[in-house]
């Protein structure tokens, strides 16, 4: 069916994927696994058209092709559902499912014919809801059917899931594998990339490692561990990249009780102490940003809600404020909100500290003296952000936050795009705050590196606090459940 | 419920509005004749404002549309001016005098026709390089058509030295604007009847074009999509550059409408003066309708709304003899109370 011949795409000096050779048979459902920025994405948008490669082909049905966009991969049989999904949230269901192959009759909208057909497709898909609900009203997993039947509709030959359980409960999960298997018995190929491993190794036939671009494991599961395909993503083993947890001191630094916000924190309450690293776990919109963001004000919060800082009450009503209390939030979002990418690495850094005075040094000095302890790797800082890797990006955030001499420091995914390397780097830098008497609160959707890293993990879920784990009750599986809001 | 206030919010203003009307000032207000020339004043930028609906659902902004107005009601008078003295032996000339002499039409007739065709054909054509430039060039629509704001008028002033082009057709072509459908039972104290305009005419039938372009057709569903999601748009195998020319250009065919029936009214074009702000009462009557500005959302009948709204408070303010220049201090506290109220319902 699908034969990937020397694929290799590069984005400027990167080398995203190097050189991947992959066969897949009709029916197959062969799982891709691998660390962020291994090659798995770059690997499904050069198969589904949306980038070309730079060397290499693959064919598709005996036929060696070359699309120029994902309509020509569609019109041919491979669909793609993206992780983050491509729906028009203005436009009800069934109305996203003819999107790009309407019916009519005579130049006007068939309706009755879509709306029979649209019925029945999501029948099949198992949804629950009504065709005509707009699917800004959807949840996630109900978007999700509608981009499964919508590959139905296209009569697709080849569907590739990109991360599709990140965000679903393990009930909706378990229905999600259940009707890829009925995909797969109307000969249907998958594609699956995941790093949930337990998923690929209970529902594929293949698995392909990649790490770095390359291919580096393709074989049957049968006699295959979690920890084995583990340690073949990451290539090393997972213990050596966090260091030693540090002592905690008994000082409570920040707490808060009863926070309120709206539908994303109800009822939240959490406490960090002097040198502790306090994980927040939980499902994508359980809250944790927002939570986050409305301690610090950059999102309203109830007037109920009551802030502490080592002991005497605080209520910052706007960010200035918070950060003068000692409050920092490092966003999720670096590119976003977090870093003026066009401004300097210098500039940057001293963007949220531009009040401070530095009697004695320059500006600059104090700039190398960042750069130094963090270990930003930069030739020079008046050169632009765009100019550093995302793990070096990251450095200078945290730099950023650092300079307006926080007390309480909130790190939102601060491994997200960054490569394994610089993660153990960031993972130490964040053990050497802690250790310097910081409090940290960490997010994370990735449940590894909040075992590795926090001394206590709080889960929430729905904008609640699900649970709080601490020492041997610290794995994998606790915190899904109280993430998925499993109580058995 | 919320959906429904939310859908019909503009509806719902504008009812609230003619009660007002009606428990202060029944009797100026309610006049069929009253009535009639305030729908008949603001038919124009009701007729620009359905295009631009459709341009701010797909993700757009068009601020060109008064300039545009000025310029290809410009063009259309110059070649009706034209057609009544070309030169013999002339191509044109040629043609006019067939249509002259096989088809019977006076050659004022024949100069209206010309006069239509090069103004509703020129709008919908300058608007079709709007959405070119924007989506070739990749330049935001606000630049585009900033640029078109400036650079058409300045051509129609030029073309003009600056003054008033006067129509040549002394009865025909005002026929446009100023001719329309008798309302059985009425009376204009001239021994006729109170005549509907053809712009109201010509308005309604775009209002509901617009409607079925957007609810009932492909190319609607894929405006809407281009206009939420541009990138979903994209990956759902949708040329959304084609999506854009289309749209761009029918919002110059309104446009070019709307010029035809000015210039008509007036019997001449004012290049100074004709279409001014037409943009911004266009975009004023699209938000007041309750159409998002971020794309993706809205309806065409409710621009209309939007329109009347605007037009209905306007009038108020004349009968109740407020100074025309706080007219705009109104309008604009209209508008932002409209998005005001919208937002709240949508949280």
């Amino acid at each position: 069916m699908l034969k990937i011949q020397g694929l290799t795409k590069r984005f400027g000096a990167t080398l995203a994927l190097s050189a991947l050779d992959l066969e897949m048979e009709e029916g197959e459902v062969v799982g891709v696994i691998g660390e962020n920025g291994a090659g798995k994405s770059t690997m499904m948008k050069l198969l589904s058209g949306v980038h070309q490669p730079t060397e290499g082909s693959f064919s598709w049905m005996e036929k060696t092709v070359h699309y120029k966009n994902p309509a020509e991969a569609m019109n041919e049989g491979i669909m793609m559902v993206h992780q983050e999904l491509n729906l028009i949230p203005t436009l009800s269901a069934e109305d996203n499912l003819f999107l790009g192959r309407e019916q009519t009759t005579f130049g006007r909208l068939d309706r009755k014919s879509m709306s029979a057909k649209a019925e029945a497709l999501l029948q099949k898909v198992g949804a629950q809801f009504s065709p005509k609900t707009l699917c800004e009203d959807l949840s996630i997993a109900e978007q999700q059917l509608v981009e499964i039947a919508r590959a139905l509709l296209f009569d697709a030959k080849l569907v590739i899931f990109d991360e599709p359980t990140a965000v679903l409960s393990q009930v909706e999960t378990d229905r999600l594998l259940d009707l890829i298997r009925e995909l797969r018995d109307q000969n249907v190929s998958v594609l699956y990339v995941s790093h949930r491993l337990t998923e690929v190794l209970q529902l594929c036939s293949r698995i392909v490692v990649l790490r770095d671009g390359v291919k580096v494991g393709d074989f049957t599961p049968e006699g295959h561990t979690e920890a084995d395909l583990a340690a073949l993503m990451v290539g090393r083993d997972l213990k050596d990249i966090f260091p030693p947890k540090p002592t905690v001191q008994d000082q409570v630094v920040f707490q808060v009780s009863g926070l309120e916000s709206g539908k994303w924190a109800k009822d939240v309450n959490l406490s960090v102490r002097k040198g502790e690293i306090l994980g927040l776990a939980g499902l994508i919109g359980a809250g944790r940003t927002e939570s986050s963001e409305a301690i610090v004000a950059l999102r309203p919060r109830d007037p109920s809600t009551r802030l502490w800082m080592n002991d005497t009450p605080v209520d910052p009503k706007n960010y200035q404020q918070a950060i003068k209390q000692g409050l920092s939030y490092i966003t999720e979002d670096r590119k976003g909100k977090g870093l003026v990418t066009s401004m300097s690495v210098e500039d940057n850094i001293h963007l949220a500290s531009m009040d401070r005075t530095y009697p004695g040094k320059t500006k600059r000095e104090v700039t190398t003296d960042w750069i130094n302890k963090l270990g930003v790797k930069v030739a020079d800082p008046s050169l632009p952000m765009t100019s550093l890797s995302g793990g070096n990006q990251q450095k200078v955030s945290i730099a950023k936050w650092l300079a307006t001499e926080p007390q309480l420091l909130i790190l939102d995914e601060p491994t997200r795009g960054v490569d394994v390397g610089a993660k153990a780097e960031i993972y130490r830098l964040i053990a050497d705050l802690a250790a310097e008497g910081l409090a940290c609160i960490v997010i994370s959707s990735e449940i590894p590196e909040l075992l590795g890293m926090c001394h206590r993990v709080a889960v929430m879920r729905e904008g609640r606090i699900m649970g709080e784990l601490t020492g041997d009750e610290l794995s994998e599986v606790n915190v899904m459940k109280l993430a998925a809001g499993v109580t058995a | 419920m919320k959906k429904i206030f939310q859908t019909y919010g503009s509806l719902v203003a504008l009812v609230i509005l003619l009660v007002l009307n009606f428990m202060f000032m029944r009797g100026t207000f309610f006049g069929p004749e009253n009535i009639r020339n305030i729908v008949t004043q603001n038919s124009p930028t009701g007729i620009v404002a359905v295009g631009m609906t459709l341009v701010i659902i797909g993700g757009g902004i068009d601020l060109s549309v008064g300039s545009m107005m000025v310029l290809v009601a410009t063009l259309g008078l110059l070649a009706l001016n034209k057609t009544g003295n070309l030169q013999t032996g002339t191509l044109g000339a040629t043609i006019v005098t067939i249509c002259h002499s096989r088809f019977g039409w006076s050659f004022e007739q024949i100069g209206t026709f010309i006069a239509a065709i090069v103004t509703v054909a020129g709008g919908a054509a300058l608007g079709l390089v709007n959405g070119m430039v924007i989506t070739s060039g990749r330049i935001a629509p606000f630049i585009v058509t900033l640029a078109g704001l400036i650079s058409y008028r300045s051509v129609a002033l030029a073309l003009a030295e600056g003054g008033e082009i006067r129509s040549s057709s002394a009865t025909v072509f005002s026929k446009i604007a100023m001719g329309g459908v008798p309302i059985p039972g009425t009376s204009n104290g001239a021994g006729g009847q109170i005549l509907i305009y053809w712009p109201i005419v010509i308005m309604i039938v775009m209002v509901i074009w617009g409607s079925f372009i957007l609810n009932q057709t492909k190319f609607g569903r894929r405006l809407i999509a281009v206009g939420a999601n541009e990138q979903a748009a994209l990956y759902s195998g949708i040329a959304v550059h084609k999506v854009k020319w289309a749209t761009y250009s029918f919002l110059g065919l309104c446009t070019g409408i709307a010029a035809l029936c000015q210039a008509s009214k007036f019997n001449s074009v004012s290049t100074s003066g004709l279409g001014l702000y037409m943009e911004l009462d266009a975009i004023a009557a699209v938000v007041i309708g309750g159409t998002s500005m971020r794309g993706g959302r809205g309806q065409v009948w409710s621009t209309l709304i939007g329109v009347l709204i605007l037009g209905i408070i306007t009038n108020m303010l004349v009968l109740y003899g407020v100074s025309v220049y706080w007219q705009g201090c109104v309008k604009g506290a209209i508008i932002l109370i409209a998005v005001l109220i919208q937002r709240g319902k949508t949280e």
